[in-house]
């Protein structure tokens, strides 16, 4: 009986641990958005599953433009961007073809968590939970406690730009 | 020798349509590939959908795709989408996204480009003209956006395109949805990628595969197309109107600089 209850124990732990990964993957973290998702672009958080590495291919055709964005980056650069601030830059976010895995960016399992003092120019790609939309001048920002954000998209996903309050 | 004899049989049986029966009864052997008669077929039953796609006026694709996410520790996830696609010749796009993680929809109608996220009430609007195909290069230089399905509007457009294809084969019959179909699998640098074209005188892509040979696990993505060449489309659906509450965004750049890791990065 007491096997059998450690059994169905670690069975639990497992699922748990399934869920952990799943919820890390940034399509479950957008289906989880306005629910607080934190700061993605502030790291990993060093959990080794935590991140995606992305990579995959969704056409077969790619017009001349892209030529340099089929230079994938293996996952080895990905895990030397230990920087936060470095880390979600733009260009980190290009490398891969698909247009909805812009939000999986940036990756990085030895980053630490940053949850504050965000640097203007940084990209998250799932906004804090506190945060009010404020129109100026016809511009959307998110302000989340004091610091704003204005949203665009990046390929095709929506990402939130730190900028300095309008 | 042997091996290479059967294969010219199969390969001209599969090109004169055949009766149905699997070509591939046995292992193609693994060294063989530069069967240049083969890959002439392969590649002539590529150019020709790629016509016969060129050719219609107006077109309905309803597809379930399915793409690989690798996990930092080599374990593959697979994530599902609904895509149905509109189209019309020789400009008029609208592709509408769904999946349980978030809705997007892409709009052109020859004069404009939109992209809209209903989820936050997002769109994105920038101007374009042309055709459905250049309409794709110039997402790609002015936004990073790429939309599903875009080869279809790429295959047979670009005379060099196969040049980029190192070996061509021929798979033998396949069916997708109880459709027949002819499957060919092609070898690119970073990729390899395989087709299952409609058998008879509507040579549609019914279902592709690309597997990214630059990732160690290979991640794939699947694409499984419904069609309808027949549609009655409404050209308001092409065009994006905003939505109460729906705000006007930009595109972040693309950036103009190779974004290649620096050499030593890669593998």
């Amino acid at each position: 009986m007491i096997r059998l209850f450690n059994k169905s124990n670690a069975l639990v732990l497992a699922t748990v641990a399934v869920m952990a990964v799943a919820w890390s993957l940034p399509d479950l973290a957008e289906a989880r958005r306005g629910g607080g998702g934190g700061h993605r672009g502030g790291g990993g958080g060093g959990g080794g599953h935590r991140g995606v590495k992305g990579g995959t291919r969704t056409n077969v055709n790619r017009g001349g433009s892209r030529k340099s964005v089929n230079k994938n980056v293996s996952k080895k650069s990905v895990n030397k961007n230990v920087n936060i601030n470095k880390n979600v830059n733009v260009n980190v976010d290009r490398r891969h073809g698909g247009y909805y895995d812009r939000r999986y960016r940036p990756v990085a399992r030895t980053a630490a968590v940053v949850a504050t003092a965000v640097v203007v120019g940084s990209i998250i790609y799932s906004l804090p939970s506190n945060c009010t939309t404020v129109v100026t001048n016809n511009i959307s920002y998110r302000q989340c406690g004091s610091t704003w954000y204005q949203p665009r998209y990046s390929g095709g996903s929506t990402s939130y730009v730190v900028v300095n309050a309008p | 020798m042997r091996h290479q004899a059967t294969r010219h049989v199969l390969a001209i049986a599969a090109f004169l349509g055949g009766s149905g029966i699997a070509v591939a009864e046995e292992q193609a052997p693994a060294a063989a590939m530069n069967d240049s008669e083969e890959q002439m077929i392969a590649l002539e039953a590529l150019n020709k959908m790629g016509s016969y796609l060129r050719s219609l006026d107006a077109f309905k694709v309803q597809a379930v795709t399915s793409r690989d996410e690798v996990l930092m520790n080599g374990q593959k996830i697979q994530f599902d989408r609904s895509v149905e696609l509109q189209a019309k010749k020789p400009a008029g796009l609208r592709v509408d996204v769904t999946s349980p993680y978030g809705e997007r929809s892409f709009y052109f109608d020859g004069k404009a480009f939109t992209l809209h996220t209903p989820e936050n009430k997002f769109y994105a609007t920038i101007p374009a003209s042309g055709t459905n195909g250049e309409l794709i290069e110039t997402l790609q230089s002015k936004t990073g956006a790429t939309m599903p399905l875009v080869d279809l509007f790429l295959w047979g457009a670009d005379e060099n395109a196969g040049s980029a294809i190192e070996s061509a084969i021929i798979v033998g019959y396949g069916s997708v949805n109880g459709v027949k179909c002819e499957h060919y699998a092609f070898r690119q640098k970073e990729i390899d990628w395989q087709i299952c074209i409609q058998q008879g005188e509507t040579p549609l892509p019914l279902k592709l595969v690309i597997t990214s040979k630059l990732e160690a696990e290979q991640p794939q993505y699947v694409s499984v197309m419904k069609w309808d060449t027949a549609a009655a489309l409404d050209d308001k659906a092409f065009a994006y109107t905003p939505q109460e509450g729906d705000t006007k965004i930009s595109f972040n750049p693309v950036a103009k600089k190779s974004t290649a890791a620096p050499k030593g990065d890669e593998k």
